[in-house]
């Protein structure tokens, strides 16, 4: 059945509620919130409508048309991709829209932050219902500009803009890369980028006429390497990897339901959307699926570690989301796309439940965020605490709730494809990642208050706020159970998490559950709580400060982030910097002072010298006349012979 | 023309003309300008151009001279005097002169049409007659008969036969110099504004004669 | 023997004595009397053209009408250059060419 309408109407109607809140904010004030909230809810609806409709590519507008070589299209790729990515990307964005309208309550700026989330939300569904690799491109960009905006919503700070800056830029960098992959697709395919037509490409070998990929693979296997490498750049820069990831921490100067909503459920999880939708291009090259899951492990691993030392909520909490996508990059890369983008959507719920979490403790507390200032917040708070802790749970690994079974299934796949090594060091990233959690909600929710000044004025939050708390702790709890064959069904996906993630023809169509795995996880879970259990209950501070000073050169490296920062400062210092004097001198001495001064004094030094040819005199007028006669015959009688 | 005539008359035009750049007093330039074209004349007669020599007389020396008399006499000029002549620019006229005479020489002494003398343009005048044919005049026919060559009906005949329509605008030409002539001259009268009419000659067909003449301004 | 090629040196050499008192004379009138050798020495080249030019027995008088023509507009130019003269002295009191040197760049 034909109908473009409703991937129209997701697409387009966050647009235009952003291009209403633009043109009419000054009259609309507060109203603005409703608009943008009412556009995500009917976003939420047409995609839960899209869910049961077939698989079909719509084609929407018709971007650029120079010939038929040189075509961009506007268009709709609903698979189980997109259908799963579109519900998860409205679903929790239509619960920050209402959690923002109670956070945002006291902010001034109200409509520009609901327009930038509208502009946001219209390019994030264009990257997930995008059928070419040009069209997610301009997305892509397009997300980067509206988490722009919204990092650096409170610009009056220097650090936000600052931030802001950070995001953009580094973002860019990975962008550079995406482009020059989506270049050499471009070539290797003639023209052809949409995601059908390369994924035939490449399985069948045919695809278009003058370069067949088949041809590009016996003739430049490592044109098919670079191109998988250059995407995984975009992938790089969007999802924090490491060395890309320096921005995501300092993204969190944004608003919390920003926080919420672009750095942990959806924008940071375009790259691993993306990686997922060019899975034909990692299976083709194995090196480079190696490559992804190295930099994925890596980054899991060390933001595990730097989120030990962390004294902020929402940085703990940004770090936390580094380790995860880690994770979900790991999987994509060993091509393991369902387990990759289950971990995805059950990250999706239980990071924004903690960052909203977080949130709300923020607004209580007044803008407090570091946990020096904070503890036993849990008897103020008891549904924000409850939720929580829930998402604690989840985060951490502990059965039955979401997160468990998604990076349970990752682990097993690890082992499957790189050995125990590799096991255990993430299995000990695992516990990293238990340990600090524990550390998080202890220090936040537990214990004695730290500052009884900010205790007494904490207070629960509104029901605007509490109540998507509680919807997405439901989720965190239950939405791990869908991996089971039977409960897909019963929601009416017969192939039960196949179905709702990935394309049939991939992958097992049943999950086993390999027991002995899932108790090894928990078992680690469990360590990992224990541990930071042991290390900060009860306030105590002296444990923690032990450690510190068994390894103090292990402990100022994790402090300081492992000096990525300031290895980049420095960069930037002395390489950029260094080279803009170069570029300055040239510009000055040669450009200006040469080409353009230069030329204007030629010309004055030239007319003050000819202007003695004006004599105002008849007789030297004559003169030249009758010279120019004469000349003129010499040079006639010298030309004829 | 005997080669001696040539030589003289040549001689003398030559002369006089140098005579007219070189002295001071400007009455002896225009006297001798005419003495100038006397001598133009006598070559033109020498060539069988009787009518053009004539004219030559009778315009040039006769008229315009005269003119330039007039005027020189009206605005009472004096020789030049006490001032010490520029050198500089005498001598670059006269490399000027030279070498445009140079010049003329290289050229002509590869022209060979121009090496022809008298003896190969002979006229035949009553062979011409049977070339004219059937438009003959009878006044013509009969002078060439007789074997003389009758210059200025031949003259005429070509003018009035042939370049009729020169001959009218040419004398549109004068008509209009001497309407510019005449407003050229006025005197300013004190209190007169510029006329809205274009001052003038080289306006066609405008008569300010019927209408009084706006006062020129003499150029600042 | 008179070549053509004698008369025109003759009217090479009247040309260039008039420019030569073009270029060096001061008084305004002696110039235009030099134009007017310049034209004359003109006019002489055409008529020996004319005379040298031989069709049908006779000389070829379509110069001699250019001689005419010439003559009428020397003339007349010469009428009214002599009153534009006389407009320019009553402006400079001077027949100087120097004094006319208000184009001065």
């Amino acid at each position: 059945m034909e109908q473009p309408m409703i991937p129209l109407i997701v697409l387009m109607l966050p647009l235009l509620s952003a291009l209403i809140i633009l043109l009419l904010h000054r009259s609309l004030g507060g109203a603005s919130a409703l608009i943008s909230i009412g556009s995500s809810l009917i976003c939420l609806v047409a995609s839960i409508a899209l869910l049961g409709s077939p698989d079909k590519t719509y084609p929407l507008f018709t971007f650029i048309h120079f010939s038929d070589a040189l075509n961009f299209n506007i268009g709709a790729l609903i698979n189980q991709q997109s259908k799963g990515m579109l519900f998860v990307v409205t679903f929790v964005g239509f619960l920050v829209h209402l959690y923002s309208h109670g956070y945002m309550k006291d902010d001034a700026a109200r409509p520009r932050y609901f327009g930038s989330l509208s502009m946001f939300m219209f390019s994030m569904t264009g990257i997930v219902l995008a059928d070419n690799l040009a069209m997610m491109f301009i997305f892509w960009e397009l997300v980067g500009l509206s988490s722009y905006l919204l990092i650096g919503h409170w610009f009056q700070k220097p650090s936000a803009c600052n931030a802001a800056n950070k995001a953009f830029m580094t973002n860019r960098i990975g962008d550079f890369g995406f482009m020059i992959g989506i270049l050499l697709l471009f070539s290797m395919n003639a023209g052809d980028l949409s995601f059908e037509g390369l994924k035939s490409s490449f399985t069948n070998g045919g695809g278009a006429a003058d370069w067949p990929v088949k041809h590009v693979r016996d003739a430049y296997p490592w044109m098919i390497t670079a191109a998988a490498l250059c995407i995984f750049m975009g992938a790089v820069g969007k999802s924090a990897q490491v060395p890309l990831h320096v921005w995501l921490p300092d993204a969190m100067e944004g608003p919390t339901p920003v926080s919420a909503l672009i750095h942990a459920a959806t924008m940071v999880a375009a790259g691993v959307y993306m990686l997922v939708r060019c899975s034909f291009l990692i299976a083709a090259s194995p090196f480079a699926g190696d490559v992804i899951t190295a930099v994925g492990a890596v980054t899991a691993l060390l933001a595990a570690l730097m989120a030990t030392q962390q004294n902020d909520i929402k940085r703990i909490l940004a770090y936390s989301t580094l380790s995860q996508l880690g994770y979900m990059i790991m999987a994509v890369g060993m091509g393991a796309n369902a387990e990759g983008m289950f971990h995805l959507y059950t990250h999706a719920f239980f990071k924004a439940l903690l960052f909203l979490g977080s949130g709300s403790v923020i607004h209580a507390t007044h803008h407090n965020q570091e946990m020096d200032k904070l503890g036993g917040l849990w008897k103020k708070m008891p549904i924000t605490g409850t939720t929580f802790f829930i998402g604690s749970l989840a985060l951490a690994g502990i059965p039955p709730l979401a997160g468990f079974w998604s990076k349970d299934e990752i682990l097993v796949t690890l082992d499957k494809s790189w050995g125990a090594w590799a096991l255990l060091l993430l299995g000990f990233a695992a516990v990293m990642t238990a340990f600090y959690t524990t550390r998080l909600f202890i220090r936040t929710f537990m214990g004695k208050p730290m500052d009884q000044d900010v205790y007494d004025h904490t207070h629960e939050s509104g029901f605007v706020m509490t109540g998507p708390l509680i919807f997405l702790a439901l989720l965190a709890i239950f939405s791990g159970f869908i991996i089971f064959h039977d409960v897909g069904t019963a929601l009416g996906f017969p192939g039960g998490i196949t179905e709702f993630i990935f394309l049939p023809e991939e992958g097992p169509h049943k999950y086993h559950i390999d027991w002995a795995f899932a108790a090894a996880s928990l078992g680690i879970g469990i360590v990992g709580v224990f541990a930071g259990a042991f290390m900060y209950w009860g306030n105590r501070k002296d444990r923690s400060t032990q450690l510190a000073t068994w390894n103090p050169g292990l402990y100022q490296l994790i402090k300081n982030k492992f000096y990525f920062d300031d290895l980049y400062q420095a960069g930037i210092d002395r390489g950029v910097l260094g080279f803009s004097y170069i570029v300055s001198w040239f510009d000055r001495y040669v450009v200006n002072d040469t080409g353009i001064d230069g030329s204007a004094q030629v010309t004055g030094f030239s007319g003050g010298v000819l202007k003695h040819l004006q004599t105002g005199r008849v007789p030297n007028y004559a003169m030249a006349i009758a010279l120019g006669v004469v000349g003129l015959a010499i040079a006639g009688l010298v030309v004829r012979g | 023309m005997p080669s001696l005539l040539f030589y003289f008359f040549a001689l003398v035009t030559l002369l006089f003309g140098v005579l007219v750049i070189a002295s001071k007093n400007p009455v002896t330039s225009a006297l001798s300008l005419a003495m100038c074209f006397v001598g133009l004349a006598a070559l033109f007669i020498g060539l069988d151009a009787y009518f053009i020599g004539t004219i030559q007389v009778l315009v040039y020396a006769g008229a315009v001279m005269v003119l330039f008399l007039f005027i020189i006499m009206l605005l009472d000029i004096r020789a030049e005097e006490g001032r010490k002549p520029n050198y500089a620019a005498i001598i670059g006229g006269a490399a000027l002169a030279v070498v445009l005479v140079l010049q003329v020489a290289v050229i002509l002494r590869g022209f060979d049409a121009g090496k022809k003398t008298g003896e190969d343009a002979v006229l035949k005048p009553q062979e011409a007659v049977a070339a004219m044919g059937a438009k003959a005049l009878p006044t013509i026919t009969n002078d060439l008969n007789r074997g003389t060559l009758p210059d200025t009906k031949l003259m005429g005949l070509q003018l009035f036969r042939h370049y009729s329509f020169h001959l009218q605008i040419v004398g549109l030409l004068l008509l209009v110099g001497t309407v510019g002539v005449v407003v050229l001259s006025k005197k300013e009268k004190a209190g007169r504004t510029e006329g809205d009419s274009p001052s003038g000659g080289g306006s066609e067909g405008e008569s300010p004669s019927l209408r009084s003449a706006p006062a020129i301004r003499p150029s600042r | 023997m008179i070549t053509l090629n004698h008369y025109l040196m003759v009217s090479a050499a009247l040309f260039a004595i008039g420019l030569a008192g073009v270029v060096v004379r001061r008084n305004i009138l002696i110039v235009f009397m030099c134009l007017e050798m310049m034209l004359s020495a003109g006019n002489l080249a055409l008529v020996a053209f004319s005379r040298f030019r031989v069709t049908d027995g006779l000389p070829d008088y379509s110069a001699q009408a250019l001689v005419f023509f010439t003559i009428t507009v020397a003339a007349a130019e010469v009428a009214v250059g002599l009153a534009i003269i006389v407009a320019l002295y009553r402006a400079k009191h001077s027949v100087d060419v120097e004094a006319a040197s208000k184009m001065q760049g």
